[in-house]
């Protein structure tokens, strides 16, 4: 099918009477999914299979596919106005999301997250109609040898996240990567730091991690300081007043468009790479947009980019997680592996003969990611309103029930009570880090990337030797990380000796 | 929506009461980051070498930064006596501290709650407990936001979700489950 | 004072009455009739690995015909974690009544209790089998890209090679020492990767040349024209193999010592544990006779078959009573076997 035929095709069939109204469901219910803390993509997608038996694939992919795209979009709405990061893609936005609803600014924060979501999504999905032709080839480069240096050199961006405090924020990634490696070991069958509990013998879940150190720590916070979460400088805005900032943010999202492009690209880039996940694509974009801003010192007061930044990548995430997924049928992460066998349930097959044989349905998945993100942007804008309102009510009304839902939402991911007592010792970790001004970005970084890199180190020199670094683009990427190391840590400013004034990254 | 009342600006002495506390944090914080380092360097002193090589790797780099971190420490808090400054926290009324570990408490005892009782009777009794007996909020709304709170999550979750939520050991043993 | 007391009134009212909605809901009463008990009634599906895996989708393709014959709702309950254990554990701790099932990771549970691994909550030999859904069907997949044709290129190989397998002790690490010992092979066996797709992805790439896994997730990427089937194991060429020999007619070939077709033996014996569905110990034997007999006619059904042959899903059927003989006779083995398999298991060859 050629190229031409399969975009029209797609396009009208994404649009039809039988598709639409299912890519319409599955997008609202994506997007409460996203906006409930601790519910994730991989949740929502595990949700949605029961229903795909009863569906045809244009439909069923419509349906998975759109409630996949608005996840973060929903998350990224709670980050910003509850402290509470949905999903962990939006951990990256707690770092100015919140500060910009302290200053009044949360419509603004709102709309402007909304859209580059959207334009995040766009260009992952652009992105991966543009590569369908070398899509094979493109997703093969990536073996261990470059995954590790990708990682590595996501994980040097704690650089650039904590210069103010380098000591400080290298503990915090340290802390994080030996977090990492709690659990069973496969190589060696060697149960790390599990005290023989079965509850940990896959590791430290990641949403209870998340939620216990962003967002369990910012309700003690509010707990200990009273008042309510937006503090006591600024009066409640009204519904006019909220809605004039969405649209300010928006209009902020699209000004800064080549920010927003730039930012995608990370997140299309990384989204490729199996096992990094999107929590790291998030955060190395924020990280991107700090070092490329004229304003970086603002940066974790409430500056809009770093709310742009992050937005567009986790959304940008998407698009590269689908190509990799749909060139071989082998899935980049958990999420995608549960789309696999939801497209193998509509009859689907993927790899290239799916590229080949259908791209119109392809074409399909694309224009859904698109159009699913837009509905979620127009909705979303409508669900800020109710929801800021709430964010007025003072403490002794809103930590009882956030710390409900949040237990809850962790709970229900895995259906695992020791999940919980994890949110709650993280929420303390979290609190005291937040405190001393240790950098949870950092942690958090060290711990998702802790095991792709150990993991796939071991793996490239087990396949190709000691000096595996050598090869082409682990070579490429391995200058580069130098580079940017040493540009960051270049003009060595005295590092104060007590926690800062200003706030933590 | 109402917000409470501003606190008054803190004296000069309080703003110092202040930051000694959290100079008098972070060395606690640092001596248990410590403790549990050398004490994970140990565990994984117990492992085949080939699992033990990166986390022992990564805990000695981490160790190494934590005392560096301890030594810049203490330059910052001499003249501060901490058993002083931390019985004065542990003391005063509406401290920081009070708070914190306050609410970590009701956290802990609501997970024991949902163990035993369940999902929903927990998190009903943390929310009311915590708006009514703690924070002295009136009896209905505490009522309404605990009861309204229990409706929503059950609906959600447990309608629309269609998940499980924990039953409670109680309520495993009466139908047959062997917990134990 | 009066008022207050009446607020903690209500309040205390309101927690029983909420105790006893939640307590309540489960009465049931003992009826000698199994198919008048199962009526209308929930029975919950454990499945120990997550939605979309082989296990969820063969319990998702049979509970509507296991529904129709007992008539019961089926509700599936993805419990993942431990490498299928946490949902055995689980199985294994719920309530005789019969309305619990689950489908578990047959051979894993063997070996598992055969290493005596911490954290196994149950005793394999105590399930009462509803029956077996599928034996596992093992295949050694090789790489295209510069791999081998066949078997015999890679026992006759003058380099050494590099196969892919996942954890340690894990049923693709097994199968390859297994069959590397009894052939003698110049392998050079790299566990460690994370799941089977990864290694696919490696041997596209060239970094490794072959690896084993089960016969579904291999067909995939074989239909794709991407990997290539030279092994099976099986006492018969199965007829979506036919061009590939099994492990039994290859050690003909090989003359292999009595010892390594004991230790093969062993090794199919295990395959054949397969994905039973098992029901707690402690369920009563008139329903447990019940659900047996309404699983066989589930997984005889013609419309199930149906479905099962277009979507290139393996059948391979066993009634309970059989599972029950193949369960044990897959932990009975030679001493010296045995060893050998704790040995592969645990890694320490």
């Amino acid at each position: 099918m050629d190229m031409l035929a399969a975009f029209g095709s797609g396009l009208s069939q994404a649009l039809s009477l039988e598709v639409f109204p299912y890519l319409l469901v599955g997008s609202l219910f994506g997007l409460i999914i996203g906006v409930i803390p601790g519910l994730s993509g991989h949740f929502a997608m595990a949700m949605a299979i029961p229903f795909l038996y009863s569906m045809e694939p244009n439909a069923g992919i419509a349906f998975l596919l759109g409630a996949h795209a608005t996840v973060a979009q929903g998350g990224g709405i709670t980050a910003i106005l509850f402290s509470t990061p949905g999903t962990g893609q939006n951990a990256a936005t707690l770092l100015d999301g919140p500060p910009m609803r302290d200053k009044g600014l949360a419509g603004q924060a709102v709309g402007a997250a909304l859209m580059s979501c959207f334009m995040g999504a766009t260009f992952g999905a652009v992105s991966l109609a543009l590569l369908l032709p070398v899509l094979q080839k493109v997703v093969l480069w990536f073996g261990p040898p470059e995954i590790v240096v990708l990682a590595f050199l996501a994980l040097t961006f704690v650089a650039v996240l904590g210069k103010e405090d380098m000591n400080r924020s290298l503990i915090a990634g340290f802390l994080g990567l030996f977090l990492s490696m709690v659990g069973l070991d496969n190589v060696t069958n060697q149960e790390r730091f599990t005290f023989d509990m079965l509850q940990l013998t896959d590791g430290l879940a990641l949403v209870p991690v998340i939620m216990g150190l962003f967002a369990v720590s910012e309700i003690t916070d509010l707990w200990a300081k009273g008042g309510s979460l937006t503090g006591n400088q600024v009066k409640p805005l009204s519904a006019r007043e909220t809605q004039k900032q969405i649209f300010e943010g928006i209009g902020l999202a699209l000004k800064h468009w080549w920010l927003v492009i730039r930012c995608s690209f990370i997140g299309t880039v990384m989204g490729l790479i199996p096992g990094l996940g999107s929590a790291p694509a998030a955060f190395v974009a924020y990280g991107h947009a700090k070092q490329t801003s004229k304003t970086k010192e603002t940066f974790g007061q409430g500056n809009i980019e770093g709310v742009i930044g992050p937005e567009a990548a986790n959304d940008a995430v998407e698009g590269g997680a689908l190509a990799s997924t749909i060139a071989f049928g082998i899935p980049g992460s958990s999420s995608m592996a549960i789309l696999l066998s939801g497209l193998f349930i509509l009859g689907m097959e993927t790899g290239p003969r799916m590229v080949s044989e259908h791209a119109d349905i392809v074409f399909i998945m694309i224009f859904t990611i698109v159009i699913g993100n837009f509905i979620g942007t127009v909705v979303g804008s409508f669900l800020v309103n109710p929801l800021s309102r709430c964010t007025f009510l003072r403490s002794s009304i809103l930590v009882p029930v956030l710390i409900a839902i949040v237990f809850t939402g962790s709970y229900a991911v895995n259906r695992e009570v020791f999940d919980i007592l994890i949110v709650i010792v993280f929420g303390l970790i979290g609190y005291l880090m937040k405190t001393l001004n240790y950098s949870r970005a950092a942690m958090l970084i060290g711990f998702v990337l802790g095991h792709a890199i150990e993991k796939n180190l071991y793996l490239s020199i087990k396949l190709s030797g000691n000096f595996f670094f050598l090869e082409p683009i682990p070579l490429v990427l391995s200058a580069i990380t130098l580079i940017f190391l040493i540009y960051n840590l270049w003009p060595q400013k005295s590092v104060p000796t007590a926690p800062a004034q200003k706030k933590e990254a | 929506m109402d917000v409470k009342e501003n606190t008054p600006e803190p004296s000069a002495n309080e703003k110092v009461h202040a930051i000694n506390q959290t100079k008098i944090l972070e060395v606690i914080f640092v001596a248990l980051l410590i403790l549990v380092l050398v004490a994970a360097i140990f565990e994984a002193w117990t492992y085949s070498f080939v699992a033990a090589r990166p986390p022992l790797i990564i805990l000695g780099v981490a160790l190494l930064l934590v005392i560096i971190q301890a030594r810049r420490l203490r330059k910052g808090i001499l003249g501060v006596l901490i058993g002083e400054e931390l019985k004065k926290s542990l003391q005063k009324k509406d401290s920081v501290v009070r708070k914190v570990a306050a609410i970590t408490g009701c956290m802990l005892a609501l997970v024991a709650a949902m163990v035993v009782a369940g999902q929903h009777i927990a998190v009903g009794l943390f929310i009311f407990i915590l708006m009514y007996y703690v924070s002295k909020e009136s009896f209905k709304l505490s009522f309404n936001v605990a009861l309204g709170s229990i409706a929503v999550i059950f609906l959600l979750f447990e309608w629309v979700l269609d998940i499980e939520l924990y039953r409670g050991i109680v309520y495993l043993l009466l139908n047959g489950y062997k917990v134990f | 004072m009066k008022a207050n007391k009446n607020k903690t009134l209500t309040f205390a009212s309101c927690i029983a009455l909420l105790m006893a909605f939640f307590l309540g809901s489960n009465a049931q009463a003992e009826t000698e009739d199994a198919a008048a008990f199962y009526k209308g009634k929930n029975i919950r599906w454990i499945v120990p690995y997550d939605p979309g895996g082989g296990y969820d989708e063969y319990a998702r393709l049979i509970a509507p015909y296991f529904a129709k014959y007992t008539g019961a709702r089926i509700r599936l309950d993805n419990k993942p974690g431990a490498g299928g254990m946490r949902g055995v554990n689980e199985l294994f701790a719920s309530p005789d009544d019969g309305l619990t099932v689950g489908i578990i990771n047959g051979s894993a549970m063997v070996t598992n209790q055969l290493v005596g691994i911490q954290g196994a909550k149950y005793k394999i030999e105590e399930f009462k089998f509803l029956g077996r859904i599928v034996a596992d069907r093992r295949v050694l997949a090789a790489s295209i890209k510069d791999g081998f044709a066949s078997f015999e290129d890679m026992i006759d190989a003058k380099d050494e090679f590099k196969i892919g397998a996942t954890g340690l002790g894990g049923s693709t690490y097994v199968d390859a020492v297994v069959i590397g010992e009894v052939f003698k092979l110049r392998q050079n066996l790299i566990h460690g990767f994370d799941s089977s797709s990864v290694i696919r992805q490696s041997m596209l790439r060239g970094d490794v040349a072959a690896m084993w896994g089960s016969a579904g997730s291999a067909a995939d990427s074989v239909d794709d024209g991407l990997n290539k089937v030279i092994l099976q194991s099986g006492k018969q060429r199965s007829p979506d193999l036919a061009d590939v020999p099994t492990v039994m007619e290859m050690m003909d070939r090989v003359n292999a010592s009595a010892q390594d077709r004991d230790l093969v033996r062993a090794w199919q014996g295990l395959n054949d544990v397969g994905r039973p569905v098992a029901s707690p110990p402690g369920t009563p034997d008139y329903k447990l006779a019940f659900l047996r007999e309404a699983f066989k006619n589930a997984m005889n059904d013609p419309e199930f078959l149906k479905i099962c042959a277009d979507t290139g899903r393996d059948i391979s059927f066993a009634t309970g009573e059989e599972m029950n003989t193949i369960a044990s006779d897959a932990a009975v083995m030679p001493d010296a076997v045995k060893e050998f398999f704790i040995g592969a298991i645990k890694g320490e060859l």
